[in-house]
């Protein structure tokens, strides 16, 4: 199953123009990260640090000093400047079909999840959304961000979520042949003694495109999804019954995971440990401890941003997003020991990997670990 | 848009040091966007009369215009280059905007 630019029946009906808009905005965002993101510390060197040090007498010496040196090159104000508008820009293009498809797509999910003899089921628990950290958060600039949820049959953040993350991954120079799930399984499958999983769990599972997939991959196993956002998860429910795969989808806190001890033999997440607080995080993994049967595993995949090893100026320039683009645990997720999470839930053994990308160049971290198949060692 | 633009929550930071210069830059970023999205509508359309033609796009597009034709297009850009430097064009004294005075007003 394809994960990217997937045809299902949750997709908003877009016109050639809103394709030309979106393929606009996908050449934009090539340009400045292909071509002018690599110039920024160049800058840095040549313009910012030389006016703080004409300003002061002195070299930056804190991170906030590197930011206000980075902000005293004209070069790099222009350069964040055209990435946050170009980051809304993208919100714009795929936002028109998917305003204007809204009651095409709200009627779509309630045939969908209505359906006689549907596949799959969906357990939504009003105002949970209201107690997410990042209610309030319009992350990665995602107009209404995850928790966007205007009534029953609002499906928009799902929408938002699938369509203005394929536009992002194709602006970074990704394929639409790559997918979060498809080099994780690959991962998985290449492993000494992996045996097929027979229920999975992904925590955070946004729009549902990796949980379909690895729905449609592993027929016999039983799969679920959690998420935080109701519109995220009526667009994953209703996508996966388009799709034709089973996938039970409920909401709850990647922290208070309401399954029985050891119900599952794979739990994964994707893209999940940066959008987390280090508490949510540190009770994911006690939970991922708790939920696994002993024998089972675990897989957090997130972007390759470890920051324990960089200079003050190259975590500054990774820290825009904190500011520009709405990514208020990126460098908590950055800075801390994830790896270290899972070992203080009581995991023996944690190995972190990277995971090539499918149709992309570079790769993606992980975190990896199995529960001991006599669970005496739990803490 | 009224629609979407109801949708995004919190600030805006901003980049350069002008307000003003940064929405212009945004507007113009936003522009080149839909002549983007033009030049695509313009690109299907000569595909499309090509293939009626039942010939090749790219001689479709190489196509030389006749003497009549090229000074109709030529004045044609002309009058839009007049319109876009209309406010040159039409030069006229600079009149500040209202700021705030530098003396008390009178008492009456």
């Amino acid at each position: 199953m394809k994960v990217r630019d997937t045809r299902h029946d949750l997709l908003p009906k877009a016109t050639p123009d809103d394709v030309s808009r979106q393929q606009a905005v996908v050449a934009l965002r090539r340009v400045l990260n292909s071509k002018l993101y690599g110039r920024n510390s160049a800058y840095y060197d040549s313009e910012g640090a030389p006016e703080f040090a004409a300003a002061t007498g002195r070299a930056p010496q804190s991170v906030e000093e590197v930011e206000a040196a980075f902000f005293m090159s004209p070069h790099y104000r222009m350069w964040s400047a055209l990435n946050r508008s170009a980051q809304e820009m993208l919100w714009t293009a795929v936002g028109i079909p998917i305003v204007r498809s809204g009651e095409e797509m709200a009627a779509a999910y309630s045939r969908l999840s209505t359906a006689p003899g549907r596949l799959g089921a969906l357990h939504l628990k009003d105002d949970l959304a209201k107690e997410a950290t990042i209610d309030g958060v319009d992350v990665h600039l995602q107009p209404g961000g995850y928790t966007l949820d205007r009534g029953d049959a609002d499906v928009a953040a799902g929408a938002f979520y699938e369509t203005g993350g394929n536009m992002y991954s194709f602006g970074l120079g990704g394929g639409k042949g790559d997918s979060k799930s498809g080099c994780a399984i690959r991962w998985l499958e290449a492993k000494e003694g992996w045996r097929p999983p027979r229920r999975i769990l992904e925590i955070g599972c946004s729009a549902g495109a990796a949980t379909a997939h690895y729905a449609a991959h592993f027929p016999d196993a039983e799969v679920h999804g959690v998420d935080m956002g109701a519109g995220l998860l009526r667009y994953a429910h209703a996508r996966a019954e388009s799709l034709g795969v089973p996938v039970i989808f409920h909401q709850m806190d990647a922290g208070d995971l309401a399954f029985a001890d050891e119900s599952f033999d794979l739990i994964i997440s994707h893209n999940l440990l940066h959008e987390i607080s280090g508490e949510t995080r540190r009770a994911m993994m006690c939970e991922t401890y708790r939920l696994l049967a002993p024998g089972g595993l675990t897989l957090h995949q997130d972007v390759p941003l470890r920051l324990e090893t960089k200079t003050m100026v190259e975590v500054v320039e990774k820290a825009w997003d904190v500011r520009f683009n709405n990514e208020p645990y990126w460098l908590t997720y950055g800075r801390e020991d994830v790896a270290a999470d899972l070992t203080a839930a009581g995991f023996p053994d944690v190995r972190q990997v990277m995971l090539p990308k499918l149709d992309a160049p570079g790769g993606w971290f992980a975190i990896v670990a199995e529960k001991p198949a006599s669970s005496d060692s739990a803490p | 848009m009224t629609a979407l633009a109801a949708l995004p929550r919190g600030d805006r930071p901003f980049s350069l040091d002008s307000l003003e210069v940064e929405m212009a830059v945004s507007m113009s970023l936003a522009l080149a966007g839909e002549l983007c999205v033009a030049f695509d509508r313009i690109r299907r359309l000569e595909d499309a009369v090509a293939r009626l033609e039942g010939g090749e796009a790219e001689a479709f597009r190489a196509r030389e215009a006749d003497p009549k034709e090229a000074a109709e297009r030529q004045a044609e850009a002309e009058a839009m280059m007049a319109r876009v430097l209309r406010l040159v064009l039409d030069a006229r004294p600079a009149k500040p905007r209202p700021s705030l005075p530098t003396s008390a007003p009178a008492a009456t």
